[in-house]
């Protein structure tokens, strides 16, 4: 353990995200990391197969990249086999099948069994025997869900098997073990903290739980083979919660959740996401025709459609009305993308609504509207928000994640895929002058006293310091 | 009942809930705040909410069945393909003189075996990957790249003029690959055709030179076809390639067990191309039986698919493949048997078969099932481990044919015991479920 406070090691880790994936969390890493250049940071990566290139500039306190690739080759730790893995595994399947109360308690402590026998074996062959398979049968048959086919038993057996792999990995050494995430990369941190004693910090932004949650919607695996493993994650979040010395959510919001889930309230500080509001000044003068600005990646989750039918109806009442869309499409969703042009263009939008990409000044993206919009269906606590606000911009939100909590009553929030509230929420800022300067201004002062990346930064560094205390 | 119009609009998006917190998670993304959930619906909250909506809630699993299946009776018909072009052989000898052309053909030969099993392992993992336009320009270029290795190899080894005949035959040998992977098979046998001709005038009349043309015309016609195989075709969206040294990582393997493999065969063959005929034909059952050899090793997977619907357990699962396995062995046995029987009473109707013969004969049928079983381990127990065993058996094969300078029996006691090494690795790994996801 470093004795100096400023001069610490910190662990960061995240799953598809810092260094190699841009987005909102890839964002945070990067400023928490160029933040406190006082700390040394290794940031621990969750990987497809650890071929990823890094897409952040590297800063000069990010020491080392540690990748766990949970799809490529299995780490191999040693040739002998597993011995009591057999009892090992039966108390792994059987702490969330079925879920209970004390499901996370068990997980954690079958997963810190399964952790040591890996650290002197192939664990990871034995996890997807036929015997394992057979185990998880049984386990589902018993607790009245199954039955499970063979089939669906095997690629659930698989799933797992790839979600423990950062059990697998050498457990990372440092002073704090920082995760940006909930789930697997809760993994890590559990291994560190059970191996070298490493005091555990979560901050969540989506809740990641949530996000398994509606990710397996309309997914083709049957319910048995989802009651596995969207057990296996509920399990998994709150044993999380219940190892990690502190939590530090995003917003409110993710602290119902974290709660709902066990988490322990003493333990808990909701850090609010910040940003440097001179990197964001208040934009001098306004466009000449009435212009909504959409600033951020092309995704689902933004749920443009939503934003664009809006907007239509924002034509009706205002026939010069603009939308302007900023931000990247990133390859996998170059399908969403078209669709939403096509959609812009049978609703005779083409021209009004353009794509106009990645631009290299948000600001000036920001600039470049009357309102700024975000139209998600889910959020953790998002950053385009807050820079809107302290561009003087006044939002207009769904009620998403801890959108409310950023905004407050400096812009106008709406629920969640309802065009008709969108349209009604920017057509009354464009066309009520007062109204929007007045929310532009409340907006850059709440972001100037509540998100400022300086308070941020110096609640980040009293968090360490009071773990890294607490570990002595 | 406003509780259950939420029921009803919750049901129609989730039909299969796994519990009261996707319940929550739903209900959220649809706007569904604490709020709401006070006001709207007189709960605490949320989860509150979704407790009780949950309950209402119908469960049906909506799985939906992949039983997608790929046509796997055309591989029956490749062996035929295979062979027809190499009737032109005989007009070939003529031109280059016999041990000349016997050595191109074996150079050519092992040269697009080993490169083409590399080759195609890049293109199935770019195809795996989504990526079916790179695949197919991998194939293209791997294989130019090939046929360039096999002249340079024949020009600096065998000379130029063998280098010709090198360079056609490793073109055609690799375009039969293009166009196997793109499933092919009716434009391949279009192409072959004129070879086969070429070898029917060669053989009636002894004209060599138009063999050589028809001949030459089939290697112009399928490389002209591979060409243009999978041009048209889009990798998918946000596709990520992989490296290129891990292609290779993943390439090597197989062409070394492709190579093992070449050996083990031309080892013994390759002595016997210009010797008494039965000796020089004993391949042929082989060669025709490959297709049937690559179509049942194609079943036994579908068969197995089917026994991991069907199978409640994985030790059922087990003793039902390993069942599966000696069964599509047998056919491959009998298959192999019954063109290898067809030969063997020919030549004896002719005086031409002697015991020699008859036993190298035996072991080429014995070498079609141990090849079966090899595709079968490539994919559940590694290549690695199938490239071992068949370097053991070539390693003994090559000490006993020197000590006993009688290759013939020695070449079906190895293929027989190739046989049983392989059965044995099969053992541990078939029934292994993991390998069928």
């Amino acid at each position: 353990m470093t004795g100096d406070q400023d001069g610490l090691r910190i662990a960061l880790v995240s799953e598809g995200c810092y260094p190699f994936h841009p987005g909102g969390v890839s964002l945070w890493c990067d400023q928490l990391i160029r933040g406190m250049p006082q700390h040394d940071f290794t940031a621990v990566a969750l990987t497809v197969d650890g071929t990823e290139q890094p897409w952040w500039p590297k800063p000069a306190n990010l020491t080392e990249v540690v990748s766990m690739p949970l799809w490529g080759r299995r780490p191999r730790r040693a040739r002998r086999g597993p011995a009591g893995f057999d009892e090992v595994h039966e108390a792994f399947v059987r702490s969330f099948i079925p879920h209970a109360d004390d499901s996370p308690e068990k997980l954690a402590h079958a997963l810190h069994r399964i952790f040591d026998l890996a650290r002197r074996s192939d664990v990871g062959a034995a996890l997807v025997s036929n015997d394992s398979v057979a185990r998880l049968i049984r386990a589902v048959h018993d607790c009245g869900e199954g039955p499970i086919s063979l089939r669906d038993a095997v690629i659930a057996t698989d799933l797992l098997e790839h979600s423990l792999r950062p059990l697998m990995f050498p457990p990372v050494r440092a002073d704090v073990c920082h995760l940006a995430m909930n789930g697997l990369s809760a993994l890590a941190g559990m291994a560190a903290k059970w191996a070298h004693g490493t005091p555990l910090m979560m901050s969540e932004h989506g809740v990641y739980l949530r996000e398994r949650y509606l990710g397996a919607v309309g997914e083709t695996l049957a319910l048995p083979a989802k009651v596995v493993l969207l057990g296996f994650h509920r399990a998994l979040a709150g044993a999380a919660y219940r190892t990690c010395d502190m939590l530090t959510p995003h917003s409110d919001y993710n602290r119902r959740w974290q709660l709902h889930s066990g988490a322990d309230p003493s333990r808990m500080w909701t850090m609010y996401n910040g940003i440097d509001p001179a990197e964001f000044p208040v934009a001098q003068g306004e466009p000449d025709v009435p212009t909504i600005v959409f600033v951020g990646r092309i995704d689902p989750l933004k749920d443009l459609h939503t934003l664009i039918r809006a907007f239509g109806e924002v034509r009706r009442a205002l026939p010069d009305a603009r939308l302007r869309v900023f931000g990247p499409v990133p390859e996998a969703n170059k399908d969403y993308h078209a669709s939403c042009l096509r959609l812009a263009d049978q609703l005779g939008l083409t021209g009004a609504a353009v794509f106009e990409g990645l631009v290299p000044s948000q600001v000036d993206a920001y600039h470049a509207g009357h309102v700024v919009a975000l139209t998600s269906v889910s959020e953790g606590f998002p950053f385009t928000v807050v820079e809107a606000m302290s561009t003087g911009r006044p939002p207009v939100c769904t009620d998403v994640g801890g959108v409310s909590e950023a905004v407050a009553d400096a812009g106008l929030v709406v629920p969640p895929r309802d065009h008709d509230a969108v349209a009604r929420a920017c057509v009354r800022l464009l066309t009520d002058t007062p109204l929007r300067h007045r929310l532009g201004r409340l907006a850059r002062q709440r972001v100037v006293e509540r998100f400022t990346v300086q308070r941020w930064n110096d609640s980040y560094r009293t968090r360490y310091a009071e773990l890294t205390e607490a570990g002595r | 009942m406003i509780l259950d119009e939420l029921v009803t609009r919750i049901a129609a998006l989730l039909p299969d809930p796994v519990d009261e917190l996707q319940v929550a998670a739903l209900l959220e993304s649809q706007g569904v705040t604490d709020q709401v959930a006070v006001d709207r619906y007189a709960r605490a909250d949320v989860f509150a909410l979704a407790q009780e909506v949950f309950e209402r809630l119908p469960r049906t699993s909506v799985t939906a069945e992949d039983r997608e299946r790929h046509r796997t009776w055309p591989h029956a018909v490749r062996g035929p393909l295979y062979l027809l072009p190499t009737t032109v052989f005989p007009a070939v000898a003529a031109v280059l003189g016999g041990p000349g052309a016997v050595r191109a053909m074996v150079l050519a030969t092992v040269v697009t075996w080993v490169w083409g099993a590399g080759t195609s392992v890049v293109a199935h993992q770019l195809l795996g990957r989504g990526a079916p336009a790179t695949a197919a320009r991998s194939l293209r270029l791997l294989g130019v790249g090939g046929v360039v290795i096999a002249a340079s190899v024949a020009s600096v080894v065998l000379g130029w003029a063998s280098a010709l005949f090198v360079l056609p035959l490793a073109g055609l040998q690799l375009a039969i690959g293009v166009l196997l992977f793109h499933g092919r098979e009716v434009l391949l046998s279009g192409a072959v055709l004129p070879a086969g001709a070429g070898g029917v005038v060669h053989l009636v009349s002894g004209a060599t030179g138009i063999a050589l043309a028809l001949g030459g015309v089939t290697v112009l016609l399928a490389v002209g076809v591979a060409w243009r195989c999978g041009r048209g075709t889009h990798d998918s969206a946000g596709v990520r390639l992989p490296r290129a040294g891990a292609l290779l990582g993943t390439a090597l393997p197989s062409s070394v067990y492709a190579a093992v493999c070449a050996a083990l065969l031309l080892y013994t063959d390759s002595r016997y191309a210009l010797s008494a005929l039965d000796l020089a034909v004993a391949a042929a059952p082989l060669v025709l039986g490959m297709g049937v050899v690559e179509w049942r090793a194609h079943r036994f997977f579908d068969t197995a698919a089917d026994e991991l619907r069907g199978c409640v357990l994985p030790q059922d699962f087990g003793a039902a493949t390993w069942r599966a396995l000696l069964r599509e062995l047998g056919i491959c046995l009998v298959a192999l048997g019954s063109a290898a029987l067809v030969l063997l009473v020919a030549l004896r109707w002719s005086g031409a078969l002697t015991s020699s013969g008859a036993l190298l004969i035996d072991g080429h049928v014995l070498l079609g099932g141990a090849f079966f079983l090899g595709f079968v381990l490539v994919r559940t127990g590694g290549v690695t481990r199938a490239a071992l065993i068949t370097s053991t058996v070539l390693a003994g094969t090559v000490v006993a044919t020197e000590l006993t300078a009688d290759p013939p029996p020695v070449f079906l006691f190895s293929c027989t015991a190739l046989s049983v090494f392989l059965l044995l690795a099969l053992r541990e790994s078939v029934g292994q479920v993991r390998h069928y996801r």
